[in-house]
């Protein structure tokens, strides 16, 4: 089964009387149990395709489905743990208070928060600081609060935007032990990151943007036995691509 | 709906947390206190006869206190969620876009109406212990007050999903406190003009906000009889339904708008 279906996806932003596309024409699918890395440069449409997945900016057309559900059913969501690039949760509230929110968001039962949220804290490396208000905590400490908010209701979808930023080499290196121990319970993993040896490291696929086109879908083992690396085989697609191409380097 | 009180009570008990840390509610209280008990120290000085001074005093004070800090926290709940980015992580929940706007509106309602009623409650006690006290009409003062409040609240979240933050702000205090000069100049012009003009008038005088209806603060420092219930009973029905209208344009426009 297909966990994320994306149809002929266009994102348009409008600035006055110029439209700049952003995303054109995506599709790719997401299967069960998969970890994609989702790469590109900045700008090349990789969180606008997010925020499309999300449902917080409408496509210009085509559509996307999560779970064989439309994205504008706001029950497609239900499944799905959701990390959004660099967000500073609320400077008042300690890291258990925001996921604590967060639990609740989710519709989960009290009971249930606080049993979760031991886990995630314990999970992520957040533990020591669970009581301290987020306002004190370092960037690398937020991202790891985020990522504990996308892990609360126990998503069979992580949809992670620019995952690693921020974090420390200790706290990537931790972010790849949790994304392979949740690929073992089961998630379906999508994310976006600028850390190549880090996508190389756990990803199942790879699925490269420039300028809103996809230009390549190619499953890591495939590099690993055609490419000198991951590197080089980013800078060769990106370069090669023009910004009108649209094919798919497979 | 049950999921609607459940986002409610989350993002109230989250909001009330955060407004206490902030330390606004507290500053408000300490400067009604101080306002209160400033206007009772003439008395120190052989001046006599300033009950109706010290209550007004009082009173104006919970009231200003209360409209700044109402339209600061309706206006500020949506853009802060959307400025820090934590706006996706909660409609990442299957939260519907009007579910999130609805309760960030109660929750601004809920916050204000926490700090007026610690407010009334403190500068209560400091008027008993000077010896001054209010009629019954204080408890319709009360009622009004927070339904003025529900008003705020949604034309707040109106905006600020509307205009940036500070454009927000601005606005809804000018509403707030300007809304009695509306009233009464486009009073005076009904009748002046011809039919049209006059439909115009009549049109842009329920359209407009009318806070200063609920403003009993005159009638309470005066020691007024309370007012018939069926006018309360209006004033109620007509801040539910204008709270509601508000709310229902600000989830219209929320609803399209790209994050």
């Amino acid at each position: 089964m297909d966990i994320i279906r994306v149809e002929n996806l266009s994102v348009h932003y409008a600035n006055g009387r110029v439209s700049h596309c952003a995303v054109n024409n995506l599709s790719f699918s997401v299967r069960a149990g998969e970890i994609i890395g989702f790469l590109g440069n900045n700008g090349a449409g990789k969180s606008s395709t997010i925020k499309a997945l999300m449902g917080f900016q409408k496509p210009s057309s085509g559509t996307a489905f999560l779970f064989g559900e439309n994205i504008n059913v706001v029950a497609s969501r239900q499944r799905v743990g959701f990390l959004p690039e660099t967000a500073l949760y609320s400077p008042y509230l300690t890291p258990r208070e925001t996921l604590r929110q967060y639990g609740e968001l989710s519709g989960l039962n009290p009971g249930e928060i606080t049993e979760v949220t031991n886990v995630v804290l314990e999970k992520t490396g957040v533990l020591t600081k669970a009581d301290v208000l987020n306002r004190t905590l370092s960037k690398g400490m937020l991202q790891r609060v985020g990522l504990a908010q996308a892990l609360m209701n126990r998503p069979e979808l992580l949809i992670l935007d620019e995952v690693s930023s921020g974090l420390d080499p200790i706290g990537r290196r931790d972010l790849r032990t949790l994304l392979l121990a949740e690929r073992e319970r089961g998630a379906t993993i999508f994310f976006s990151s600028h850390q190549l040896s880090e996508v190389e490291s756990v990803c199942d696929r790879i699925l490269i943007l420039n300028h809103g086109n996809l230009v390549a879908e190619r499953s890591i083992s495939d590099i690993r036995s055609t490419e000198p690396s991951l590197e080089d085989y980013f800078v060769r697609v990106v370069s090669d691509a023009s910004p009108a191409e649209t094919g798919v380097s497979r | 709906m049950n999921q609607t009180l459940t986002v409610c009570q989350s993002l109230i008990r989250t909001g009330i947390l955060e407004t206490f840390r902030r330390k606004e509610a507290w500053v408000v209280l300490c400067l009604t206190l101080l306002l209160t008990f400033g206007a009772y120290t003439f008395t120190f000085f052989g001046v006599n006869g300033l009950d109706i001074f010290v209550k007004d005093m009082a009173l104006t004070a919970v009231g200003l206190f209360t409209t700044i800090i109402g339209s600061v926290i309706a206006t500020r709940q949506i853009p802060d969620d959307i400025s820090r980015r934590t706006i996706f992580p909660i409609l990442s929940r299957p939260i519907s876009r009007d579910q999130y706007v609805i309760a960030r509106a109660i929750a601004a309602w809920v916050m204000t109406a926490l700090c007026f009623l610690m407010m009334t409650t403190v500068v209560t006690l400091l008027l008993a212990a000077l010896k001054l006290s209010f009629g019954i009409i204080f408890l319709q003062y009360i009622w009004l007050k927070l339904m003025s409040i529900m008003w705020l609240s949604a034309i707040g979240v109106f905006l600020s999903v509307t205009l940036s933050q500070s454009a927000a702000f601005t606005l809804c205090l000018m509403l707030a406190l300007g809304s009695g000069a509306f009233s009464r100049t486009l009073l005076l012009t009904v009748g002046e003009g011809n039919a049209l003009v006059n439909w115009i008038i009549t049109f842009l005088y329920g359209f407009l906000p009318h806070y200063a209806l609920f403003d009993t603060t005159g009638k309470v420092i005066y020691g007024w009889q309370p007012i018939p219930g069926l006018v309360v009973m209006a004033l109620t029905v007509y801040a539910v339904a204008i709270s509601g209208f508000w709310l229902y344009l600000a989830t219209r426009r929320f609803r399209g708008q790209s994050l």
